[in-house]
């Protein structure tokens, strides 16, 4: 029996070792969230995980500017995907997956910017510059609340309007449950009373320079002044314009690259000053642009292309119709882009940069009143003449919102913003719509649903 | 029972006790019983004519005869000398012993419902792993293969789908371990996921144990919920060494395929399609359509289907040993598994080896251990949901395309991203390796008379990798020159259980009682890596590709802690109780609910037993069992419960943090709450019915709680939710004839589930899958959609109907306006299918005549629908996708079709959307299995046949199919999906 005895006491020690070890099992590649915003190495790579957010697939990882183009008409639908096939028609459900994710992506990325800049304040280190990081992250946050005001918000006649709808408003960080209970759909205006608000802190505190890909005062300017021209602010776009505009203007061609240069704008990376401010792609993080344009025999899925309509909007001897509507070449498929031609998906994707200054600055200066046509003429050919075509004939105000908006589908094609244009001038007919309430995209139906109706739909849906 | 005494003498001192042991049923003679001198260890064995000589002590009272299969016999030695003994089979249903968690129980004494699988009757059959076996045997238990995939997963439900986010798979236990299930890989593939159960040899399998109730199960506590299978392989026994050789050699192929147009009648589809949609003039080249434009006489016709399926071949050869003595037994056994699939390129095999020991250290100490190793290898195609899948592209591409291209290239569509799909099977590798080790090692000790010790010590450790990579000459390699994953997991799981039983019996009570102590704990690791850019296509390893694209790593562990306590009673043998408490503690859980019990009550009436039956000879036996219980199921995510900020966010080759995951401290496990009903009956000592009722409710279901996306998150894990499954199964086992010459043995089983959704968070519906959707009141495995109502014949009737869309046209599909509202849009759906059926189950039938015997076994399944994806894209006329010989009946101004529409690019009407469209009876009855055999001594001879003949209405391959594997909540699409092969077989096994 001792024997026994022995066995059952060495084996009943042996449990209760056991017993309390494993139970206690911890993860091994994440942290908690009060540790991991805690130092200052932990808030920067918070502030390099809301960029993270930017790249997604379902934000301007490809998201962004392909929808913005294919519910327009500057893009196809050549393959598989019911939903793109939804946007291409012009036939939005509610339940459609891309719109969804999109939606869920750039709150996700909000939230992030939303834990950063809570985060980073608590902290203090004095070799962290703390108003530069919050500064980077609120502009960031302004960008997203932006985009999502530009698909799913506003009027039917566009940005800026009366009683133009907003999105729900998320400016405190969802660290439990109960903060990521649903709100009601905050206004246009005070979507953009905060966007506003986040670019100037940003403006203020943000670095002149920065790494590629990170964004610069002239960055969260630029950006500015677009908000600006969407809600038809005209004079402050100007300024807005003109402050970056300035720092180029006396170099060739107005800061921009050459003509027949254009193309290298997007095989080469980061051609400062024309590109302001430029995602950037590895390898190891890559995008799925390429992948989306070419067609297999070129390692793609062929889903996008550009449309016949987009080549026929070119005028003749226009440098840019080869980097928008491709001509087959060796490696090169027919009717793709050459702002995306790495299948690797290494391919950086231009946020914004010089040219669409120029242009929003031409505008600007047509609109406001009285116009400055001299001003928007001289603006709109610094484009033209970089595209080797002749200066514009247009004299008018009218007459040069018209030249403004055939010259920034040609020079901004592939790049995302068709579509806004078309809703800013009221014009979403150009492209087949005949409801106006599909002028505004649904809310996704599951966010309406989940929120049990506190999160309205858009009319018509 | 029967013996016969003879002879007559007195003697006070030890003696030589002789005789001759046989089989009660046909009185031959066995060899190797084991004739032992009852409390002493005086024995010996029979020789082959079943003759024993003893030296009998004095004062020995009793000879214990043992053998097994047989019910062990003791006989008073008496004044007797000669002892002659007819041993009883105890393949009598009554007295047959099933293994019960942590024990064995007399079936006779069973208060829950377990369902034993003799592993002899499924033995040889073409099958890779021990789920496989299980199909159609048991009621209750849904088996559906989700493909035809070699090596991939299986769905198996206990009484239904008892979880929406969890796991619904039971819990497999294989002596006493229980077993790391699910897919280990890391790369996906678009459909299947892989099997870890594949690892396992059948052939290897004594029996199988399926507990099915609340008393059998909520013994395994916070992971029973879904039921939990039993699997005791093979063991010495005391006797002269017997060994076994079983062979089979087979030959598969596709029984059905999917007729397609030919390639001139595709090209004709499309250019129809076009101006259809562009105007009578537009050309397929004017849309950036390359190579359409010809007249479609000219384009040629590649039957891609015919390209990939294959004859293929199926081997397995296993050898194995089993005997022992008095103090040691063993079972060893060895074997090669080598399929390949009706797929060009896909392949299965496995090696296996096993070793199980028992050793009797001393009367009271017994050692008994186990090890087994496998490993299996096989080749992984892409198929399903995925664009350069074998399948997939078999379908998807169009049949006007070349297999190959006149200098050797591989044909490709220039309009389509879909891969030549020859390229898709012969280019691309994904090899597979799984190195597997289960090993345990236990102690039994004799405390006292009437109490037992045993501690058993288990591991299960696999090693999986996998090694992927598409060259330069598949389309996804050639931008990227090559493009190699290779990934490793690891698993180990160990776990310590103790257990101490008592047992006393007194008048006409009987007692036991089992205490266990359970600590288990496993441990998770992976690695992956990534390259491109590779030198040539040669060397396939990821150090050649000169651009790494990611390196990572990842490990995870959870820990379970388990007490349990269980007693069974009986009175007078007749009138049975038992009730079982486990407490368990598990690290996935939340802080404030890291432990749960799981009880569980049940009872058993043997009426035949009572004076009131005993004159209704009809009635052999009579019981009826009533089980109530509680299990829990906790297979959801390690750490589901803590709040988490996760790596990896990285920008600009920098690292960066996001937060992944918000925490809930009070997450806990799902309950099943089950009551069961059963009356067990045999008439006329031939038949056994068994019919049962059961509900079983799962509360406190771990759904994640959507969150509105605005928060940053989409959701949170919480225990919402309710789920109902309840049913009535009925079993039948008919010994219908047992002569000398002629036997013939029936098994019926049917089952007739229900299942419910009663609680979702908020009543809030959520879809899934392409066309499942979730939602109160429903199935789970319901389908959503719209509700066709025919073809738009012509303008008049457009403009009558409910608003389609600005761009419907006569030849477009008309859906009906369930809420009357005058236009078509989301809110016209409603359910339009599921995947649960009516009703399922098998029929075998077991006939020898002399040395003949024939099995046939069906299968069927009635009343549940399949939502055919494949046709939506097969059928869908809208683009560059190969498309179906039906489509050839599309509707057209001059023949107007009432279910087909017409062919018109872009489909812009929406025509292919989710509708009833697609939604097609599942049901079928196969001809699962049917094996003729010809007994030659000790050994046999079999022909088979599996898959032989399935009768159903379903167009696609298979009506057994789940394109999502074992998602609970999207059972039952099909989307281009492997289908299962039909194979036929001959082999032998040999004993020597």
């Amino acid at each position: 029996m001792n024997k026994i005895k022995n066995l059952l006491i060495i084996s009943g020690a042996l449990f209760l070792a056991s017993c309390s070890k494993v139970l206690d099992q911890q993860p091994q590649a994440s942290l908690s969230p009060e540790t991991a915003f805690s130092t200052r190495t932990g808030v920067e790579a918070g502030l390099l995980g809301i960029y993270d957010g930017f790249q997604n697939a379902d934000y301007y990882g490809l998201a962004i500017w392909i929808y913005a183009d294919l519910y327009a008409d500057n893009l196809t639908h050549t393959g598989t995907f019911p939903t793109f096939a939804q946007m291409a028609n012009k036939q939005l459900l509610t339940d459609n997956t891309n719109i969804g994710a999109m939606w869920n992506r750039i709150y996700n990325t909000i939230n992030r910017a939303n834990n950063l800049i809570v985060q980073a304040e608590k902290l203090n280190d004095p070799a962290f510059n703390k108003v530069a990081a919050i500064g980077e992250a609120r502009a960031l946050r302004a960008i997203a609340y932006f985009d999502l005001l530009r698909f799913f918000g506003g009027n039917t006649q566009g940005y800026g309007k009366t009683g133009g709808a907003g999105v729900p408003l998320f400016t405190q960080p969802t660290l439990s449950p109960a903060d990521g209970a649903p709100k009601p759909r905050a206004t246009e205006v005070e979507i953009f009373a905060q966007i506003l608000a986040d670019l100037d802190f940003a403006i203020l505190n943000v670095p002149t320079t920065a790494a590629n890909g990170r964004l610069t005062r002239n960055a969260v300017t630029a950006m500015r002044a677009r908000v600006q021209l969407y809600r038809e602010q005209w004079a402050d776009a100007e300024t807005m314009a003109t402050n970056v505009i300035s720092q180029f203007a006396a170099q060739p061609n107005g800061g921009l690259i050459a003509g027949v240069d254009f193309a290298n704008l997007w095989l080469s990376k980061n051609t400062r000053p024309e590109s302001i401010w430029e995602l950037q792609y590895f390898a190891d993080d890559g995008n799925s642009g390429a992948f989306y344009y070419y067609p297999g025999a070129n390692g793609g899925r062929n889903e996008i292309t550009s449309s016949s309509s987009l080549a026929l909007a070119h005028e003749v001897g226009d440098l840019r119709r080869g980097i928008n509507v491709t001509v087959a070449a060796p490696g090169i498929p027919a009717n793709k882009t050459r702002k995306f031609s790495r299948t690797a998906g290494d391919d950086n994707i231009i946020l914004i940069r010089l040219a669409e200054l120029y242009l929003i600055r031409a505008e600007a200066r047509a609109r406001k009143t009285p116009s400055d046509i001299a001003g928007a003429q001289a603006d709109l050919n610094v484009i033209r003449t970089r595209a080797g075509l002749a200066p514009t004939t247009a004299a008018t105000t009218a007459d040069l919102i018209l030249a403004i908006q055939q010259e920034r589908r040609i020079e901004l094609a592939h790049e995302g913003h068709r579509w806004f244009d078309l809703r800013r001038y009221n014009n979403y007919g150009a492209v087949g719509i005949t409801e106006a309430f599909r002028s505004l995209w649904p809310i996704p139906q599951r966010e309406v649903l989940t929120s049990g109706n506190i999160i309205a739909q858009n009319s018509g849906y | 029972m029967a013996f016969t005494v003879s002879a007559a003498q007195v003697f006070a001192q030890g003696k030589v006790v002789t005789g001759k042991v046989s089989d009660e049923k046909d009185g031959a003679p066995l060899n190797g019983v084991s004739v032992v001198v009852k409390g002493t260890s005086i024995g010996t064995t029979t020789s082959k004519d079943g003759l024993f000589s003893i030296n009998v002590p004095a004062g020995a009272t009793t000879l214990v005869f043992s053998f097994v299969d047989f019910t062990s016999t003791e006989v008073v030695i008496g004044g007797k000398s000669v002892i002659n003994v007819a041993l009883t089979s105890e393949d009598k249903a009554m007295s047959e012993v099933v293994v019960v968690g942590y024990g064995t129980q007399r079936k006779r004494d069973l208060t829950g419902s377990v369902t034993q699988v003799k592993a002899a009757d499924l033995q040889n059959r073409p099958i890779q792993g021990p789920d496989q076996a299980l199909r159609g045997q048991v009621a209750g238990v849904t088996v559906t293969q989700s493909s035809g995939t070699p090596g991939a997963s299986l769905n198996v439900n206990i009484r239904g789908t008892g979880s929406i986010n969890a796991s619904s798979q039971p819990l497999y236990v294989v002596d006493g371990i229980p077993l790391n299930t699910g897919s280990y890989s890391q790369i996906g593939v678009g459909g299947q996921t892989l099997n870890s159960l594949a690892d396992i040899n059948p052939n290897e399998i004594e029996s199988y144990e399926v507990l099915k109730d609340a008393a059998a199960v909520a013994i395994y506590g916070s992971r029973a919920a879904n039921g939990v299978v039993l699997i005791t392989t093979k063991r010495g026994a005391n006797k002269k060494t017997k060994v076994n050789v079983n062979s089979y050699y087979g030959i598969s192929d596709a029984y059905n395929t999917i007729p397609v147009l030919t390639g001139p009648q595709y090209v004709e589809l499309l250019q129809e399609g076009v101006r259809e949609r562009y105007g009578a003039t537009i050309v397929p080249s004017q849309l950036g359509l390359v190579g359409l434009n010809s007249a479609p006489s000219t384009y040629p016709t590649t039957n891609w289907q015919d390209l990939i399926f294959r004859q293929a071949t199926i081997k397995s050869m296993d050898v194995n040993a089993q005997g022992g003595n008095d103090k040691t037994r063993f079972f060893i056994s060895g074997g090669v598994f080598d399929q390949n699939g009706i797929v060009i390129n896909s392949n299965f095999k496995r090696y296996n080896f096993r070793i199980n020991l028992d050793n009797t250290i001393t009367d009271k100490l017994k050692l008994t251990g186990g090890i087994a190793l496998s490993r299996s290898e096989s080749n992984r195609l892409r198929n399903d949901n995925n664009i350069y899948g074998v399948v997939s592209t078999s379908l998807l591409l169009g049949s006007h395309i070349p297999a190959y291209n006149p200098n050797g290239t591989y044909g490709r569509d220039p309009n389509a991203s879909i891969e030549n799909p020859l390229a898709n099977a012969f280019e691309v590798t994904n090899a597979i390796r799984n190195n597997r080790v289960l090993a345990n090692i236990g102690l039994d000790y004799q405390v006292s008379k009437n109490l037992t010790f045993r501690s058993q010590f288990s591991v299960d450790y696999l090693n999986f990798r996998e090694q992927f990579y598409i060259p330069s000459t598949h389309v996804q390699g050639a931008g990227v020159r090559g493009d190699g994953t290779e990934g490793y997991t690891q698993d180990l799981n160990w776990i310590n259980e103790n257990i101490l039983t008592y047992k006393k019996s007194w008048g006409q009570h009987d007692l036991a009682f089992t205490g266990v102590a359970s600590y288990q704990e496993s441990d998770f690791e992976s690695i992956l890596g990534q390259a491109q850019n590779f030198p040539g296509d040669q060397i396939r390893r990821i150090s050649a590709g000169s651009v790494r694209v990611q390196a990572s790593s990842s490990g995870s562990s959870w820990g379970l802690v388990g007490y349990i306590g269980r007693v069974n009673y009986a009175y007078k043998g007749r009138y049975l109780f038992s009730a079982s408490l486990r407490r368990d503690g598990s690290s996935r859980f939340g802080a404030n609910r890291r432990w749960g019990t799981f009880p569980s009550i049940s009872g058993a009436w043997r009426l035949k037993e009572e004076s009131f039956l005993s004159n209704v000879n009809f009635l052999s036996d009579l019981k009826i069992r009533a089980s109530y219980g509680i299990a829990g199921n906790a297979n959801i995510a390690d750490f589901a419960s803590l709040p988490l900020v996760g790596a990896g966010a990285n920008y600009i080759q920098g690292a960066g943090l996001a937060p992944s995951q918000l925490g809930n401290p009070n997450l806990g496990w799902e309950e099943a709450e089950q009551t069961d009903i059963a009356l067990e009956f045999q008439l006329f000592k031939k038949i056994n019915i068994i019919a049962e009722y059961y509900v079983k409710n799962t509360n406190n279901l771990l759904l994640a709680k959507p969150l509105v996306g605005a928060s940053g998150f989409t959701s949170v894990t919480e225990n919402i939710g309710k789920l109902q499954n309840k049913g009535v199964e009925i079993s039948i086992n008919g010994d219908l004839i047992r002569k000398k010459d002629f036997s013939w043995n029936t098994n019926f089983n049917i089952t007739f589930p229900d299942n419910k959704v009663v609680k979702l968070f908020n009543g809030v519906p959520f879809a899934s899958g392409f066309a499942s959707w979730v939602q109160e009141g429903e199935d789970l495995g319901s389908f959503r959609g719209f509700v066709m109502k025919g073809i738009f014949q012509n303008a008049a009737q457009i403009a009558a109907a409910p608003t389609h869309s600005s761009a419907t046209r006569p030849g477009d599909v008309e859906f009906e306006d369930l809420n009357k509202d005058g236009r078509i849009t989301s809110d016209d759906q409603r359910i339009i299918g599921s995947a649960v059926p009516d009703w399922f189950g098998g029929f075998t039938n077991d006939i020898t005549y002399k040395k003949f015997s024939l099995n046939v076994f069906f299968q069927f399944v009635q009343g549940n629908e399949i939502y055919n994806n494949t046709r939506s894209f097969g059928e869908g006329m809208n683009g560059v996708f190969g498309q179906a010989a039906t489509t050839w009946d599309r509707w057209t101004p001059s023949k107007p079709s009432t279910t087909t529409p017409r062919a018109v690019f872009g489909d812009p009407s929406n025509n292919r959307r989710v509708s009833t469209r697609w939604v097609e009876d599942g049901s079928f009855v196969r001809l699962k299995n049917i094996v003729l055999s010809y007994t030659v001594g000790k050994s046999r001879v079999f022909i088979q046949a599996e898959n032989l003949k399935t009768w159903t209405k379903y167009k696609g391959f298979d009506p057994e199919v789940s394109t999502f594997s074992i998602t609970n909540t999207a059972p039952g699409t099909d989307f281009l999906t492997y289908p299962q092969a039909r194979t036929f077989s001959f082999g032998v096994n040999v004993t020597l």
